[in-house]
């Protein structure tokens, strides 16, 4: 084991930054999806509803 | 191109509005909650005797271990639960369950790495502990990629689901490590002692409570995705478009 370390700060930081980057990355992507998601649904059900006009 | 609009009817669009405040009355707590449990662990939280304030990786490395068991524990009863009764739905939560366990995997071996690296002066040095745990990690995405090489949907949830029950079976084997092999990890829980203050106690209990907020929105949202694809291929494939993915 290390005797002591001198400043945890960068330590601290880095994994902050990990798990709430992470934490973001995952936010960012499901809601981009789940947008492009609904449109791609409703631009769906709307080519459907025009069929059988 | 021509745009086409369909109008929602009033009760869908009040129900809507209604699940948007209680999604943001959510998130305005969640938030609340998770800068409190930040601000305790690292500036409120008493420094450890050995390793002074690098302990505090502790509170972001705990709780996501915790959140990465309990996420691969809940995708192992939704796969036996679609064994029992082959519900889809359940297929659905067991994978994206999955997916969440390995990121939540991923955050948890590069938190421990750094820590590692910080104390033991190795980002990785074998320890039973970080083996199993990589065990596990590999063995998950084991179960995506087979998911993914499956084209038939049945077959993909039965597979899906019988491997989950086998690739679980490294849960338990990366949280018993250190009583099987000699481990350097720090050991919180030994017999019926816990080697933590009051104080770190609550600290570490006011982190878990914050991350479990933020995993249980994420699996909300992971799992409306899921649903979002699911009817988006049903569609696609009662129209003579193909074999649903999903």
């Amino acid at each position: 084991m290390k005797e002591e370390v001198d400043s945890p700060v960068l330590e601290l930081f880095i994994v902050s930054a990990v798990y709430w980057g992470g934490i973001l990355i995952v936010f960012l992507w499901l809601g981009r999806r789940i947008t492009a998601l609904k449109r791609q649904l409703v631009e769906l059900k709307g080519e459907g509803r025009q069929d059988e006009d | 191109m021509m745009r086409i609009v369909i109008k929602p009817r009033a009760g869908h669009t009040m129900q809507a509005i209604s699940m948007k405040l209680r999604d943001r009355i959510y998130l305005l707590i969640a938030t609340i909650v998770n800068m409190t449990a930040s601000y305790a662990a690292l500036i409120a939280a008493p420094s450890e005797v050995h390793m002074g304030d690098l302990y505090r990786i502790f509170y972001v490395h705990m709780p996501v271990a915790m959140i990465c068991y309990l996420t691969l524990g809940i995708s192992l009863l939704a796969s036996i639960t679609f064994i029992a009764r082959r519900d889809f739905s359940y297929d659905r939560l067991a994978e994206v369950s999955a997916f969440l366990g390995l990121v939540y995997g991923a955050v948890v071996l590069i938190t421990g790495s750094i820590w590692a690296n910080a104390v033991w002066g190795v980002y990785w040095n074998w320890d039973p502990r970080e083996t199993t745990t990589l065990i596990l990690w590999i063995a998950y995405m084991g179960y995506i990629s087979l998911r993914l090489s499956i084209g038939n949907v049945e077959k993909r949830a039965l597979m899906g689901a019988v491997y989950n029950v086998l690739a679980f079976s490294t849960v338990p084997l990366s949280y018993m490590s250190f009583l099987l092999w000699q481990s350097l990890h720090p050991r919180i829980v030994t017999g019926t002692q816990i080697s933590l203050t009051p104080p770190m106690m609550e600290t570490l209990l006011l982190n878990t409570i914050a991350a479990s907020l933020i995993y249980l929105y994420v699996l909300k949202l992971t799992y409306a995705v899921s649903s979002l694809e699911d009817k988006i291929n049903e569609l696609i494939y009662e129209r003579g478009g193909g074999q649903p993915r999903a």
